[in-house]
């Protein structure tokens, strides 16, 4: 029998990325101690990998699930763990101007979006009166 | 609405919706080319059936409700046909 994962499951290593970011840029005084930019930049491509295939992974179980809330549930932890992400990359972006830091940030700020705005549009399809299914052709 | 009518929404146009509404709202990368484009066909021919044919026959629904029936047929067309 396969083994099955849970998207919270996948989902778990992600914290741990952001808070490794924290500690590599905090490792260093500034980003031109020698090794700094490589070491940090080496981890905002750990975390951008995170964020691309953790939606990817959102987006696969979102078009396959009957079940509304946890589509709602995976949208919410994306869009929490990019907020928590952004948090950090604020503090670093000053130390670390370059490094990647300021193309990551916005990245994440781009997927927080696209996570909300499919959250939201779920939510008002709930809303959706039922009246209007007489608009479409019968389903199969 | 209370009458059975038929249905304003052909099944042909329901799947190029689909279509549409699979590559813009499950797309793979939500920042890529592709996806911006599919999103704005999607909205471009759900204006068009809302404001040629709905709004019409149908002067009580909104678009903002017409929007969201067709994103819920959309769902359920692909879960079904994928």
């Amino acid at each position: 029998m396969p083994t099955c994962l849970s998207f919270d499951q996948i989902f778990a290593a992600g914290p741990a990325g952001v808070v490794k970011l924290s500690e590599i840029g905090n490792t260093f005084a500034d980003a031109n101690e020698p090794g700094a930019c490589e070491a940090f930049t080496r981890q905002v491509h750990s975390l951008e990998s995170f964020v691309r295939e953790t939606y990817r992974i959102a987006i696969i179980v979102a078009r396959k699930s009957e079940e509304t809330d946890e589509v709602l549930h995976i949208f919410d932890m994306m869009s929490s763990f990019c907020s928590d992400a952004m948090g950090v990359l604020t503090t670093l972006r000053s130390k670390y101007p370059y490094c990647g830091t300021p193309e990551l940030y916005d990245m994440v700020l781009d997927y927080k979006i696209a996570c909300d705005q499919r959250r939201n549009n779920l939510l008002a399809e709930l809303e959706c009166p039922n009246q209007l299914t007489q608009l479409f052709p019968p389903s199969n | 609405m209370s009458e059975s009518v038929d249905a304003i929404v052909s099944p042909v146009q329901l799947a190029e919706l689909a279509d549409l509404f699979d590559r813009s709202e499950f797309a793979f990368d939500p920042l890529s080319e592709e996806c911006r484009e599919a999103t704005a066909k999607f909205e471009d021919l759900l204006r068009d059936i809302y404001e040629h044919t709905v709004k019409t026959k149908f002067p009580a629904i909104t678009l903002n409700q017409f929007r969201c029936g067709i994103r819920k047929r959309c769902r359920e067309f692909i879960r079904k046909n994928s």
